[in-house]
C-alpha cells in the first residue's frame, strides 16, 4: 500500500475515532438528544461534513492527482 | 512610487482601505458601554456574522504569505491544515459549547478555576497568557513579512511596529464589536481576493488544463509531503496541527470562545462552526493556497524564474496576475486578513487579564468604567510584547518553521488538560496538576533532549543541520511526543490522586464536562426550558419609561405566537437581518398580560440593545 493510502486511512482511522468517539460520548451523556429536531438536525450536518471531507480527500488525493486536465 | 512594489493607484486603494476600515471599527465603538460588551459584544449576533467573523480570525492566523509558501513548495498538501479540523466538530458542538454559554464561563482559566479551583487556574492562565503572547508575535512577524514584500525598503520589525499601532486603535477604541464587523469585511474581502488572483493566474496559464497539467506530480495530492520527508507524507501535519493545534484553536483560544459567546445563543454559536467548517474553511483553504499552487505552475512554464522566493510568491503573482488598482485591494485584503487574528488575540488575552486576574485578585471591586479602560491598556501593552517576540520568530527558516515549532511545543500540555476535563468526569485536580506541571516538565526536556521523540516520531527523519540547535530536531513530531505523554500523566496523576490522596472526581455544582443538555438549560433559564425554542415573531414595541429590569410584558396573541410562558428567554433584535444582531437585546418574559397590543420593553433594555422605537422588532423565544 502506497503512502497515499497509509495517509488517507490514518487520517480517517485516527481522526475517525475521535469523530465516532466524541458523538458517542455525547449521545451517552445526553448531550445530543436525537428526541429534539435540533440534535437530530446537528448529528445530520455533523455526518454530511464528515462524509464531505472523506469525499475531498479521496477526489484530491487518488482521482485528481492522475488526471492530466480536462 | 519608490520602494513599493505596486503603482500610485495602489498605494491610493490601500490608504483609503485602511482609513475606511478603521472609521468603520471606531464606529462600533458606541455599542460598548461595558467590559461584558467590550469582550463578548454582548452576546447578540446572529450565526453567519459569527462564523464569518471567525473564518477571518483562522485565516489571518495562518495567512496568505505563509500558505502561498507552503503550496509553492508542497503543493495541494499545503491545504491540509485547514482541512483537516472537522474529527473535533462532535465535541466542540455538543460538549465545549454548551458548556461555556450555558455556564457563562467567560474564559478557560475560569472554567479550571470553577472545576478545580485557584492553583490549577493561574498555572493554566501563566501557560495560556504564553500561548496567546506567541500567537500575536508570530503574527505581527508575519505582518512584517507581508509588509516587507510589498515594499522591500521597509524592514520587517518596523513594518511589524506600523501595523501593530494601527490595530492597537481600532481594538482598543471599539473592543469586541468592532472586531467581529471589521472581521467580517475583511473576511469577504480577502476570499475574494485570494479566489479573484486564482482566476486571473489561470487566465495567464491558458486554462485550467494548463495549469493542472503544469504542476508537477508531487504538487497534486492534498495529503502529500508537507515540511520535509517521512514514511506517511502527512503524519508531521496531522500530529502538530490536526490534533494539537487544531484543538487549541477551536478551544483553548481565548479569541474564538469570545467569538462563541458573541452569539446570541448556543445554538446560533453551533450553526457557526459547523457552517464554518464545513463551508468556509475549505473555500478559505483554497484563498489563501492558490497563489503558491498557480506559482508554481507558472515556474514550470517559464513564466516566473526558477529561483523565485518562496516567500514572496503570494505578493509576486498578485502583482503579476492583476492589475493597478486590483493588486493594491488584494494587498490590503492580505494585510487585514492578518489584523484580524491579530486584534482578536490581542482582544483575548486582555479579556484573560481583566477577568482572571486584575478583577478577581489583584484590583477587585472597582467600577466596570474603570476594568475597560483597564483593558484598553493592556491591548497597547501586549502589542508591545508582541512586538518584542518578533526578532526571535525571525530566527526561523520559514513562518511555518517558526508557526509549527512554537505550537508543537506549547500546545500538549494546554489540550490534554482541557480534553481530558471536558471529555472525564473522573479527571480531578491532581490529574491536571500532572498535566500543567509534569507534562510541561516532560515537553521542555524534548526542546533540550529531543532524542525522546524518536519512539514517536513515525519514522520522521529529522532534517537537522550540524549547528543547530537541540530543539529544532522534530519540531512537529514533538506534539505527537506531547499529547501522548500529557495523556498518560494526566490519566495516572487522575488515579493516583483518587487511590492515594482520595482527590473528588467531580465537583458537586455545574456540569463542567459533556453532559446532559436539559440539564445545562434547565440551570441556564433557572426553569424547565423547551429544548425545541426557536419560535419567532415580528412585532411592534412600547417602552416601559424607567424600568432597568430585563423583563418584557408580552400580549397574549405574541405569546401563542411564540409559545411564550412567564420566565421564558426571548431574544429582541431590530427586524433588519442584515444587522446580524448588532441591535439587539436579551430578555426575559415577565408577565402575559392583554389579548393583543404591542409588546412592553423596559428602557434600559432598549436604549442598551439600541432598539429603535419606530422600528418593529423580532422577537424570538430562546428556550
Amino acid at each position: 500500500m502506497g503512502t497515499e493510502w497509509t495517509s488517507f486511512f490514518y487520517l480517517y482511522g485516527v481522526g475517525g475515532f475521535v469523530f465516532v468517539g466524541s458523538l458517542i460520548l455525547a449521545r451517552k451523556r445526553g448531550a445530543l438528544d436525537l428526541e429534539t429536531r435540533d440534535g437530530r438536525k446537528v448529528l445530520r450536518y455533523l455526518i454530511l461534513g464528515y462524509a464531505a471531507y472523506i469525499a475531498f480527500h479521496a477526489l484530491t488525493q487518488f482521482v485528481l492527482p492522475a488526471w492530466g486536465g480536462p | 512610487m519608490h520602494g513599493f512594489l505596486g503603482t500610485t493607484v495602489d498605494l491610493t486603494v490601500i490608504v483609503v482601505y485602511f482609513i475606511g476600515i478603521l472609521a468603520f471599527g471606531s464606529y462600533f465603538a458606541r455599542y460598548t458601554k461595558s467590559t461584558t460588551d467590550f469582550f463578548f459584544a454582548g452576546r447578540r449576533f446572529a450565526w453567519w456574522l459569527v462564523a464569518v467573523s471567525g473564518v477571518a480570525t483562522t485565516v489571518g492566523s495562518y495567512s496568505f504569505i505563509k500558505y502561498s509558501e507552503a503550496a509553492f513548495k508542497y503543493g495541494l498538501a499545503a491545504t491540509q491544515t485547514y482541512t483537516n479540523d472537522w474529527m473535533w466538530m462532535p465535541l466542540l458542538a455538543l460538549g465545549w459549547i454548551p458548556i461555556i454559554y450555558y455556564n457563562q464561563i467567560r474564559s478557560i482559566p475560569e472554567y479550571f478555576d470553577r472545576r478545580y479551583g485557584t492553583t490549577v487556574r493561574s498555572l493554566y492562565t501563566a501557560l495560556l497568557m504564553l500561548y496567546l503572547l506567541g500567537y500575536v508575535g508570530i503574527n505581527l512577524y508575519t505582518l512584517g513579512v507581508a509588509v516587507n514584500a510589498l515594499m522591500p525598503s521597509v524592514e520587517i520589525l518596523p513594518a511589524a511596529i506600523a501595523v501593530a499601532v494601527f490595530t492597537g486603535i481600532y481594538v482598543t477604541a471599539g473592543g469586541q464589536a468592532s472586531v467581529i464587523m471589521t472581521d467580517l469585511v475583511q473576511a469577504i474581502l480577502m476570499l475574494i481576493g485570494g479566489i479573484i488572483i486564482f482566476f486571473a493566474g489561470i487566465y495567464h496559464l491558458g486554462g485550467i488544463g494548463e495549469f493542472w497539467g503544469a504542476l508537477p506530480p508531487d504538487s497534486r495530492h492534498s495529503l502529500g509531503e508537507f515540511a520535509g520527508k517521512s514514511s506517511i507524507s502527512f503524519i508531521k501535519i496531522f500530529w502538530q496541527d490536526g490534533i494539537a493545534n487544531s484543538f487549541a484553536f477551536w478551544f483553548v483560544n481565548q479569541g474564538m470562545v469570545l467569538r462563541f459567546l458573541a452569539a446570541k445563543s448556543a445554538r446560533e454559536a453551533q450553526k457557526a462552526v459547523l457552517f464554518n467548517s464545513l463551508f468556509l474553511m475549505p473555500v478559505a483553504a483554497f484563498a489563501v493556497c492558490n497563489a503558491g499552487l498557480v506559482g508554481r505552475a507558472m515556474v514550470a512554464v517559464g513564466i516566473l524564474p526558477e529561483n523565485s522566493d518562496a516567500s514572496r510568491i503570494f505578493v509576486t503573482v498578485s502583482h503579476m496576475a492583476t492589475f493597478p488598482g486590483l493588486f493594491g485591494l488584494i494587498m490590503a485584503a492580505l494585510i487585514a486578513a492578518l489584523m484580524s487574528t491579530a486584534d482578536t488575540l490581542v482582544n483575548g488575552i486582555s479579556s484573560i487579564a481583566i477577568n482572571d486576574i486584575w478583577r478577581p485578585y489583584l484590583l477587585p471591586g472597582r467600577t466596570d468604567r474603570f476594568y475597560l479602560n483597564l483593558a484598553r491598556v493592556h491591548c497597547v501593552g501586549i502589542m508591545a510584547f508582541g512586538l518584542a517576540l518578533v526578532p526571535v520568530f525571525a530566527g526561523f527558516a520559514t513562518i511555518y518553521d517558526a508557526h509549527g515549532a512554537f505550537t508543537a511545543a506549547i500546545t500538549p500540555p494546554l489540550v490534554v488538560a482541557l480534553f481530558l476535563a471536558i471529555v472525564w468526569r473522573g479527571f480531578n485536580r491532581a490529574g491536571a496538576l500532572a498535566v500543567l506541571l509534569l507534562g510541561t516538565f516532560l515537553v521542555t526536556i524534548s526542546l533540550f533532549h529531543p532524542e525522546v521523540i524518536r519512539p514517536f516520531a513515525h519514522g520522521v527523519i529529522s532534517e537537522i543541520k550540524p549547528g543547530d540547535p537541540a530543539y529544532k530536531m522534530f519540531p512537529y513530531m514533538r506534539a505527537c511526543y506531547g499529547i501522548l505523554v500529557c495523556l498518560t500523566v494526566g490519566i495516572v496523576g487522575s488515579w493516583i490522586g483518587g487511590w492515594r490522596f482520595n482527590e473528588p472526581a467531580y465537583p458537586a455544582t455545574g456540569s463542567l464536562s459533556v453532559g446532559s443538555l436539559l440539564d445545562l438549560m434547565r440551570s441556564f433559564k433557572n426553569g424547565e426550558p423547551d429544548p425545541d425554542g426557536g419560535k419567532e415573531a415580528i412585532t411592534q414595541f412600547e417602552i416601559l419609561p424607567g424600568d432597568a429590569s430585563d423583563e418584557v410584558i408580552v400580549p397574549e396573541s405574541l405569546a401563542s405566537q411564540i409559545h411564550a410562558r412567564p420566565g421564558d428567554l426571548l431574544y429582541l433584535c431590530d427586524c433588519r437581518a442584515w444587522l446580524g444582531g448588532l441591535k439587539s437585546a436579551h430578555a426575559r418574559v415577565g408577565e402575559i398580560r392583554g389579548e393583543s397590543g404591542p409588546l412592553l420593553v423596559p428602557e434600559g433594555l432598549v436604549v442598551d440593545g439600541g432598539l429603535v422605537r419606530e422600528r418593529p422588532i423580532r422577537v424570538e423565544k430562546l428556550m
